[in-house]
């Protein structure tokens, strides 16, 4: 499918989740690139040309609202994923008026991620 | 010598032999007829026969004019005149009564005198010649002395060794003053002196007449004179003298209505001592009966003053507002003081000048023309005060003097209409508090004593200002314990009967009925309205006897805490000063401080879930990475076609789990983040509802219950989360906790005529009727104190009155509870996307 031409970049500090969503991933075709350090996914975001971002939003060094924001001041077209661990309305109202495509809640079932990265990616 | 005389006079006032007794020296006609006359006009008939005939000779020998009787009878009968009338002037007396009887010798003894001795001195000087008194008596002599035009004195010389007695020589005198009247004159003045033992002087002395009385009767004698000697050819003819007779009688009664007249005067004269004594004596009766008349009315005056008075401290004693109190002194003073109409001017600050405030008439009085006149526009001027100040706060006036005060007034009003009345002001003056008068019009004819009304107005004056004072007192008083944010009650030290209740206590008390009435309250028993534990009576019935008996002034009370049904009150009573005379009253300040109770619980709460709910929230992130990692893993292997369907199972089974506890933790974390503080926003109740269903079925009692509902399409509403989470997990709680865990809830919400209304019902044991006032205050429970604190449905109700919605309750016991939940949306922010 078309999705094989598709670039995503993860960003998550922790490795276990970048684990779970490799695993969920790896039968699509999908490029999918990891990273757990989300300054230097800005930097990855900056030389490559990512269809689209799949972040989470509590990160070390810095949050992943503020990656939200500058991706999104740079690239406002470039759709992002915001994962979350749990729901915070606030937050949530803040992400979206940052421009965030959507957002999943851990733990994600694989279909759950899948169609939503379908949704964004072929709209 | 005289005195002497007079004693043996007296005492030989006895019976008389006949002999001696009738002695031929005094003509009974002349001596004594007159004394027996004189008598018997005095005493009347019979008692004169008695007072005569006691010195032994018989009336019917006496009243004949021919019979004579001794000297010395004739004395003792003058003695025996004095004796009987205790008048020593008696004898002169007599001759008052010295009339002929019948008239035609009444005319011919003064036609002949009048015209014989139209000169007294005549007459006189007939009486004392010898032809003439031998006639009377025979005891002595008259010898000319001394005669001038109107004067005449002589001597009177007893024969025989008779000597001059006192009342003898008075009775002479009368005579002599009398034989005046005959021709004319009036009484004339005589003395006598009586010189030796057997020898008097007389002197008489009468008014010149003028000529034209001389000529008149010297015409009138010459006139009869000639007439006879014409007619009768003969002169004193006396049976023939019928012409002269019919002159005489014309002259009689011309002459007898002067000496009538002259009588009169006499007697006036003569009646002049006794008159003068009775006169002073009725002078001092009536001047007497004035003085008694006076002090009635004074005493009348003064009862009126006192029952208006009285009267006056009674509507001024029960004053509350000071304008009905200057109209039922209006009224009473128009009652009282027949006062025809009253006005009361107020001053205005405002305008500088008195501006009327009403007007009264006295309905029994009033009269149309006064009727008619209204002061509605009347303004006075502010110069009146100086005038009235100057009077003491009174002043009676003429109304047209009002006029020049009198600043604006109709343009018809005519003020002469008042000539007739007065105005009586009554001010009332506190300098820079308060400033009034009432004008009284008064009829000028009032007889009303000037002095009661001015003591009056004075007295009411100072009485009103007395109760102006009061009254703005007490006005003072109330509007700070009014606006204490605080219930205030003030009670009867002694029957504990309610004064005062400050409008927080009506208003808002939570123990009283609402819309109940001040006087509801106001007069009953402090215990009876408000049902206090025994310690709070007990502190009560303490500070009264420290300030009672033992009369400790400045005693502070304590702050105390004391619980009522299901709220806490902190008081302290304070003492009141005495705005009125005999009570002695007490103040009890209550504070419901049942909320600032709950808050100062529900903050430690509130903190310890904020806490739990900072570690959900922190629990949920640890968790749930390590549970997306075994979900991963989980769906890895269930999607390995590799592996065996039991193998699958499980891996499906791990996936299951993980959501589940994945979700509890959601739920948890969500929940807790609420209770902080959050601004409102949109929210869908729908979604609340769900939501804190998912959280009711963690609840430890939970155990199968069927969850019906029926959620229609309702618009956002703008509220926050959190709080509509608690009025949810509340009453999904309760109904839980009522249904032991077992039965049906249904939850319905919908949207009708711009109100969204949320129906829970449930098949739990349901509410008693008594209990069901009482399940929205705080700390009402009826579960055990492990299951519950009583603040929840409490918490509920407040949240919803936040937001201006309703919640209603309807149970039946053993049938479960419906609770009906209203918001309106035109009270509450909307989101129409």
């Amino acid at each position: 499918m078309n999705n094989l031409f598709k670039s995503i970049l993860v960003i998550d500090d922790d490795q276990l989740i970048l684990k779970s969503i490799k695993k969920q991933l790896k039968d699509e075709n999908f490029d999918v690139d990891f990273i757990d350090d989300p300054l230097e996914g800005m930097k990855m975001i900056d030389n490559k040309k990512y269809d689209l971002i799949l972040s989470d939003i509590k990160m070390k060094p810095i949050l992943g609202i503020e990656v939200l924001e500058k991706v999104k001041k740079r690239y406002p077209h470039l759709p992002i994923i915001i994962i979350t661990g749990y729901v915070d309305d606030k937050l949530m109202k803040k992400a979206k008026e940052l421009g965030c495509n959507d957002y999943l809640i851990k733990p994600i079932r694989k279909n759950d991620l899948i169609n939503s990265l379908n949704n964004i990616l072929n709209n | 010598m005289q005195k002497n005389e007079n004693k043996i006079s007296i005492k030989s006032s006895m019976k008389f032999n006949e002999f001696e007794a009738k002695k031929q020296e005094l003509n009974c006609g002349v001596n004594i007829i007159p004394v027996i006359r004189f008598l018997e006009k005095n005493f009347g008939m019979n008692k004169t026969i008695n007072i005569v005939e006691s010195l032994g000779l018989p009336l019917s020998f006496l009243s004949n004019k021919r019979n004579w009787v001794s000297y010395s009878y004739y004395s003792s009968l003058l003695d025996k005149l004095v004796e009987v009338t205790e008048d020593k002037r008696a004898p002169f007396k007599i001759a008052s009564v010295l009339r002929p009887e019948s008239i035609f010798d009444d005319i011919m003894y003064a036609g002949y005198a009048s015209i014989f001795f139209s000169n007294p001195k005549i007459m006189y000087k007939s009486i004392i010649s010898k032809n003439i008194y031998k006639t009377y008596q025979k005891i002595g002599d008259f010898n000319l002395l001394n005669e001038t035009k109107n004067s005449i004195s002589f001597e009177y010389i007893l024969k025989n060794n008779y000597k001059h007695k006192n009342n003898n020589c008075i009775a002479i005198e009368g005579y002599l003053s009398f034989g005046a009247l005959i021709c004319g004159y009036p009484p004339a003045s005589t003395s006598y002196q009586i010189t030796s033992d057997n020898r008097c002087i007389f002197t008489v002395s009468w008014e010149k007449k003028s000529k034209l009385f001389e000529i008149v009767f010297f015409t009138l004698f010459s006139i009869v004179f000639v007439s006879e000697i014409l007619l009768y050819k003969k002169i004193f003819l006396l049976k023939d003298i019928m012409l002269s007779t019919f002159i005489f009688f014309a002259i009689y009664f011309f002459v007898k209505n002067m000496q009538f007249k002259k009588k009169i005067t006499h007697e006036e004269i003569f009646n002049f001592d006794r008159n003068n004594s009775i006169l002073n004596a009725l002078s001092k009766i009536e001047k007497d009966y004035n003085d008694l008349l006076e002090k009635e009315i004074k005493i009348m005056e003064r009862n009126t003053y006192l029952t208006i008075m009285s009267e006056a401290r009674k509507l001024i004693y029960y004053a509350l507002y000071f304008t009905p109190v200057l109209f039922n002194i209006t009224k009473l003073l128009l009652d009282n003081l027949n006062f025809v109409k009253c006005v009361y001017f107020e001053f205005s600050l405002k305008k500088r000048s008195y501006e009327y405030l009403f007007d009264l008439n006295n309905e029994k009085i009033v009269t149309e023309d006064i009727k008619a006149v209204s002061f509605i526009n009347f303004i006075m001027s502010g110069e009146i005060i100086e005038y009235i100040q100057k009077s003491n706060n009174y002043m009676n006036i003429e109304t047209n003097d009002l006029k020049k005060y009198i600043i604006d007034k109709p343009i018809n009003f005519n003020l002469d209409l008042f000539n007739k009345y007065y105005a009586n002001i009554l001010f009332i003056d506190m300098p820079s508090t308060y400033s009034g008068f009432f004008l009284f019009f008064s009829l000028k004819k009032s007889n009303f004593s000037r002095e009661i009304i001015k003591m009056l107005f004075e007295d009411i004056s100072d009485q009103l200002k007395i109760c102006y004072e009061n009254i703005s007192t007490r006005y003072t008083i109330e509007n700070i314990l009014s606006s204490i944010p605080s219930y205030v009650i003030i009670f009867n030290t002694e029957d504990y009967t309610i004064k005062f209740i400050n409008n927080l206590f009506l208003t808002s008390f939570p123990l009283i009925e609402k819309k109940i009435d001040k006087l509801d309250v106001i007069g009953k028993k402090l215990f009876t309205v408000l049902h206090f534990n025994q310690d709070v009576i007990d502190n009560i019935q303490n500070y009264i006897n420290e300030i009672t008996i033992n009369n400790i002034e400045d005693l502070k009370s304590e702050v105390y805490e004391t619980m009522i049904n299901n709220f806490v009150f902190e008081y302290s009573l304070f003492r009141i000063p005495r705005f009125k005379n005999q009570e002695k009253l007490l103040g009890l300040i209550m504070n419901d401080i049942t909320e600032a109770k709950y808050f100062q619980k529900n903050i430690i709460v509130n903190e310890k879930l904020l806490a739990l709910g900072k570690v959900a929230s922190g629990i949920a992130h640890e968790i749930n990475n390590p549970l997306y990692a075994v979900l991963a893993s989980a769906e890895e292997i269930s999607e390995n076609e590799s592996i065996d369907n039991e193998t699958r199972d499980y891996a499906e089974e791990i996936i299951n789990h993980v959501i589940s506890v994945s979700n509890i933790i959601k739920d948890l974390s969500s929940f807790s983040k609420t209770l902080r503080k959050e601004e409102t926003y949109e929210v869908d109740l729908n979604n609340v509802i769900e939501e804190s269903l998912k959280l009711v079925k963690y609840s430890s009692n939970y155990l199968e219950i069927n969850i019906i509902k029926n959620l229609g399409e309702i618009p956002l509403i703008k509220t926050t989360k959190g709080e509509m989470q608690q009025v949810f997990i509340n009453i999904f709680n309760n109904a839980v906790q009522a249904m032991n865990g077992r039965g049906t809830l249904n939850v319905e919400t919908k949207n009708k005529s711009n109100r969204i209304i949320i129906v829970i019902k449930d098949t739990g044991s349901g509410i008693s009727k008594e209990n069901l006032p009482f399940i929205f205050d705080l700390y009402f429970t009826t579960k055990n104190l492990e299951e519950g604190s009583g603040q929840g449905l409490h918490i509920v109700k407040k949240i919803i009155t936040k937001y201006n919605g309703d919640i209603k309750v309807t149970s039946k016991i053993g049938k479960g509870s419906v609770f009906h939940i209203t918001f309106y949306l035109d009270r509450m922010g909307v989101f129409n996307e």
